[in-house]
């Protein structure tokens, strides 16, 4: 049984311009020990997957239509409200991606990274106090002591996010969501976070979904990869077989319009077009309208996401031949 | 906040209070010459000059104003008119009446603006959202005086069950703090509101919600205190403006408060109430502000000063 399993997701918003699909139905699950990298342009709709896990999808305007979230054999959409919090935090966390957003800015940090024990009712061994100046430590915190009276404002950007960081695995949850942790940071910082994260990582047997468009960070942190375009996903494989053998013509794309030094392509390719309005989303596949190898099917019938190999799926009606 | 910033500060507010205290020496001679006041209308010319010289207004308005500064060095308000007593020991007698009330009036209005904005702001929209704006709109529109004047109308013509105005227990104390709460309750309502709306949409709301914290501890402790900084700025203005009395409220209910004793003074071309008045509201001004700056530091890390 997968640790997180979402089945057919569909979340919706309630816009002055009509009724958005952030979601279309989108399927994956986790494993433990697993870390799973959710991959795509900005509105694909990584991060309110992300919402939608920890209950935070707000409602109104959002809604999630259909669907099923299994966490650990109990699904989680059935839940009361309060059921949810409680698993929020200390068996479900989320590492945001704007620290200086994401903190509160009236609360010293150490009183905010106790707040998980305090919420939770947990009492570490040792006092929270201890616990606190561990983590810190932990994450490279230099002098925790003066460090955890602090406010969020007195940190610099790396620092803030090793803070959020330890907050998220404060209670050792099952699974972390780490909604694009690095793109907010300079990019030597960005390296010692992602270090950071391939830590923790290996300390426990917690699963990881790592939310991202950095091809870079893919490569070097995930096991798995999901790609996901217009609300759904479009392919899953793992990290070597998507670099070496993208079947789903957008991931192929994606591939080519980053830079790689590990083909001696020195052309970059962009995608024709842009992601399209998700207010009128082209009929049958989402991708057709910017995809080479589109065809009449493409406009009739959306893809199912189907098996294309060992451990691995594409939706596309004609996807790229094995290399 | 330090001691040298303090004194900064407070150098600052005494040059304030001298170029206040100036204008104040100038401004109440223009109401008149007292002496016309104090004496019959068929009173002998020689009377008059008797009693200008013995208030010190015959000499030149320089000599006054360096004689009155030298006095006022020296904390000597001098003697009122009316009262026939030491200006400052009537003014000190009227001051904490005004302070209190205000005190009361304003304690009580934030503390509901506090509990109705927040629930107005978590439940934006929807019908209890829409009715408190109403009840806050009104109460900041409401004139004072018209609802002190129904206020005596209702409860103490019709109903008979509070004094009209006079001074005594608490009883006299109920209609003037009702009509000086309603207009700052309004406007903290609407402003509450408003920064309580932000700080629930704010990113480290959605922080607190995912690490678990239930609906309560996520307004209360993580969006409220962040709400509150407009609220407290607001509630310091008000604070000001009452320490200069309830005005109209304190005449319509004949409340010995320093607005009631500064409005006589005038009428009264009692100089030295109305200077003393004009000083013991400014110095209270400067002390609210300082209060409020340090609330301020208190509630939000980000403005200490170093």
């Amino acid at each position: 049984m997968a640790l997180l399993e979402v089945k057919d997701l569909q979340v919706s918003f309630d816009t002055a311009s009509g009724r958005i699909f952030a979601l279309n139905g989108v399927s994956f699950s986790l494993e433990r020990g697993e870390v799973l990298a959710l991959l795509g342009e900005s509105g694909s709709g990584k991060s309110v997957t992300a919402s939608a896990i920890m209950d935070l999808v707000p409602n109104p305007p959002g809604a999630i239509d259909r669907g099923s979230i299994r966490f650990d054999g109990a699904e989680l959409l059935t839940l009361s409200g309060n059921e949810r919090r409680d698993l929020c935090g200390s068996r479900i966390a989320l590492i945001f991606q704007d620290a200086l957003a994401a903190l509160n800015p009236v609360y010293p940090v150490g009183w905010q990274i106790a707040e998980m024990y305090r919420i939770h009712g947990r009492k570490p061994k040792g006092g929270v106090k201890k616990a606190v100046i561990d983590l810190l430590t932990a994450i490279g915190i230099p002098d925790p002591e003066r460090r955890a009276r602090q406010y969020p404002h007195e940190f610099s950007g790396g620092m803030r996010q090793r803070i959020m960081i330890a907050m998220a695995v404060a209670l050792e949850p099952d699974v972390i969501i780490a909604d694009e942790p690095t793109t907010a940071l300079d990019v030597t910082i960005q390296a010692q976070v992602v270090d950071l994260l391939a830590t923790i990582r290996k300390r426990g047997d917690a699963g990881m979904i790592f939310i991202t468009h950095d091809l870079g960070v893919v490569a070097e942190l995930a096991d798995r990869v999901a790609v996901m375009y217009a609300g759904r996903i479009v392919e899953t494989a793992n990290v070597f077989e998507l670099f070496e053998d993208a079947r789903h013509p957008y991931s192929l794309g994606l591939l080519a319009s980053q830079p790689r030094v590990d083909t001696d392509e020195d052309e970059l390719v962009p995608i024709p077009g842009s992601a399209p309005n998700p207010l009128a989303l082209p009929s049958g596949c989402a991708f057709r309208t910017r995809c080479p190898r589109a065809e009449g099917l493409c406009a009739e019938v959306v893809p199912p996401l189907e098996t294309v190999g060992p451990g691995r799926q594409a939706a596309c009606h004609f996807p790229v031949s094995p290399a | 906040m330090s001691f040298t910033y303090f004194l900064k500060r407070a150098a600052f507010a005494a040059l304030a209070l001298a170029a206040l205290m100036t204008s104040a020496f100038f401004l109440v001679r223009l109401t008149g010459d007292p002496v016309n006041l104090y004496l019959p209308v068929d009173a002998s010319d020689a009377a008059r000059e008797a009693m200008r010289i013995r208030l010190g207004l015959d000499r030149s308005l320089l000599l006054q104003l360096f004689d009155w500064a030298w006095d006022i060095l020296s904390l000597d308000f001098g003697m009122s008119l009316w009262h026939n007593r030491p200006a400052m020991d009537v003014v000190l007698e009227a001051l904490p009446n005004t302070l209190a009330l205000g005190a009361i009036a304003l304690a009580l209005a934030f503390t509901a603006a506090i509990v109705m904005g927040s629930i107005a702001a978590v439940n934006a929209g929807g019908w209890i959202d829409r009715g408190v704006n109403v009840l806050s709109q009104a109460a900041a529109s409401v004139p004072d005086f018209w609802l002190g004047l129904m206020g005596v109308l209702l409860f103490a013509v019709t109903f008979r069950i509070l004094p009209t105005s006079g001074f005594g227990g608490p009883i006299y104390w109920v209609l003037p703090v009702a009509c000086l709460f309603a207009r700052p309750f309004g406007t903290l309502v609407q402003i509450v509101r408003g920064s309580m709306i932000e700080a629930l949409n704010a990113t480290f709301v959605r922080t607190a919600r995912a690490k678990g914290a239930r609906d309560g501890r996520v307004t209360f402790v993580h969006a409220l205190r962040n709400a509150l900084l407009p609220a407290v700025t607001v509630t310091g203005d008000l604070a000001a403006q009452f320490a200069g009395g309830g005005g109209v409220v304190e005449v319509v209910f004949g409340f010995p408060g320093i607005g009631k004793l500064l409005i006589d003074g005038i009428l009264k071309r009692d100089f030295a109430i109305v200077q003393a008045s004009i000083f013991a509201v400014a110095v209270v001004i400067f002390v609210i502000n300082i209060l409020v700056d340090m609330l301020y530091a208190s509630i939000d890390p980000r403005v200490r000063v170093e």
